[in-house]
């Protein structure tokens, strides 16, 4: 099963001195962002013009952790035996922050063969082989607020797999610390709201737990292929 | 350029308001004041056990984008004396925009505060030329304006914003 979503990020302009065209307000808050509501009351007594008075408060805009994975191109029937079959998936960030992400693959519960030999990889010069200095990966370190990054994957199939058996490969994308290896599993917080002068002063929210591995981790996605 | 679909002017447009006169004061006293308190409270809806739709206001402490927001000014006219073209301005973060329902005889602009009217009444003049109608979300500064104020009267003013 596969989803679909992604948010447009838009700039901001601040300051409308004139009327400008289209909406000039961000669509996406960042985390650390502020609120800064503020208000100002002018009055007359007896006619006269007083001085003003204001009000404000500030609160801040807290991480809101989400990916969408999804399978790219078609999932074409594979031959018993064959070796470096390759799969591509796309791992979009839709949080509010820069986010890192662990990669795995699996195979679904009903699997008729077991898979082997899998490599997960970048492929920059899209020539579905790990060259050209590319190394198989398990980590995406950071990927920017709404973008996108292609992974392939390739694994062998067992020469012992019978005709019409199927299995699905599941890429489970789990949303980590930016610059920690995928070290630091990214999880809920909770506090008061403060401004974002340390990474401590956000808090976390996990947007969407729905995954095939949820159990096994605090936040994923995954999409899958079929008849890998 | 700025076109709005039709001419408006906001004068004493009340919305959301709530008045609570009091006995004006005999003696002399000084000069009135007013007071303004601004405040932020997070909406949170729960189902509770029997399936009801259950809504909260509660004290912000983590806010992510889409979360509903109640942004509320409170007012007072603490002096002798009546106040007179009281106008409360506040403009929008621009973390926020205001939620479709807003009332809809909110005075607003869409403009950074230079023209002001109902947003229904308001429009945006696209990079092609064209106009289109503003949106909730174009909405950059929202005010309220009150012909009088008795002394010892307070009141409340609220609107709901969605974090962008």
């Amino acid at each position: 099963m596969t989803h679909h979503a992604k948010l447009t990020f838009k700039a901001s302009l601040m300051g409308i001195s004139a009327f400008i065209a289209s909406p000039a307000l961000a669509d996406g808050t960042l985390a650390g962002e502020d609120i800064t509501k503020t208000v100002t009351a002018n009055y007359n007594i007896a006619g006269v013009a007083q001085a003003q008075e204001a009000a404000s408060n500030t609160f801040y805009v807290d991480r809101k952790v989400n990916v969408v994975t999804a399978t790219v191109g078609t999932s074409p029937n594979v031959s018993a035996g064959a070796t470096q079959v390759v799969r591509e998936f796309s791992i979009t960030n839709t949080s509010n922050a820069p986010v890192g992400y662990a990669l795995s693959v699996t195979q679904d519960v009903g699997a008729q063969y077991a898979i082997s030999n899998v490599e997960i990889w970048i492929d920059a010069n899209n020539s579905d082989d790990i060259d050209n200095g590319e190394t198989p990966i398990a980590v995406i370190d950071s990927i920017a607020v709404d973008d996108t990054q292609n992974v392939k994957v390739r694994f062998d199939i067992p020469a012992s797999a019978a005709d019409g058996e199927s299995s699905d490969i599941i890429l489970t994308a789990n949303a980590v610390e930016t610059g920690s290896g995928g070290a630091t599993e990214i999880v809920a917080t909770a506090g008061p709201n403060t401004s974002g002068a340390s990474s401590t002063d956000i808090e976390t929210v996990l947007a969407d737990g729905a995954g095939e591995t949820d159990s096994a981790h605090f936040f994923s996605a995954h999409s899958r292929c079929q008849r890998g | 350029m700025f076109r709005p679909f039709q001419s408006f002017l906001a004068a004493g447009a009340l919305a959301l308001c709530l008045a609570v006169p009091a006995a004006a004061q005999t003696a002399a006293s000084p000069p009135s004041q007013v007071s303004l308190e601004s405040d932020i409270k997070l909406v949170k809806e729960s189902i509770g056990q029997d399936g009801s739709r259950r809504i909260e206001l509660v004290e912000p402490s983590t806010i992510i984008p889409g979360d509903r927001l109640l942004f509320g000014i409170s007012y007072s006219n603490n002096g002798a004396e009546a106040v007179s073209d009281f106008e409360l301005v506040n403009p929008l973060p621009k973390a926020v925009k205001l939620t479709h329902d807003a009332d809809g005889d909110l005075i607003v602009s869409v403009d950074g505060g230079n023209h002001w009217g109902r947003l229904a009444d308001l429009g945006i003049t696209q990079p092609d030329g064209t106009d289109r109608p503003a949106q909730p979300s174009d909405v950059t500064h929202i005010r309220w304006t009150l012909a009088v104020v008795q002394p010892g009267e307070s009141g409340r003013l609220e609107y709901s914003a969605i974090v962008r």
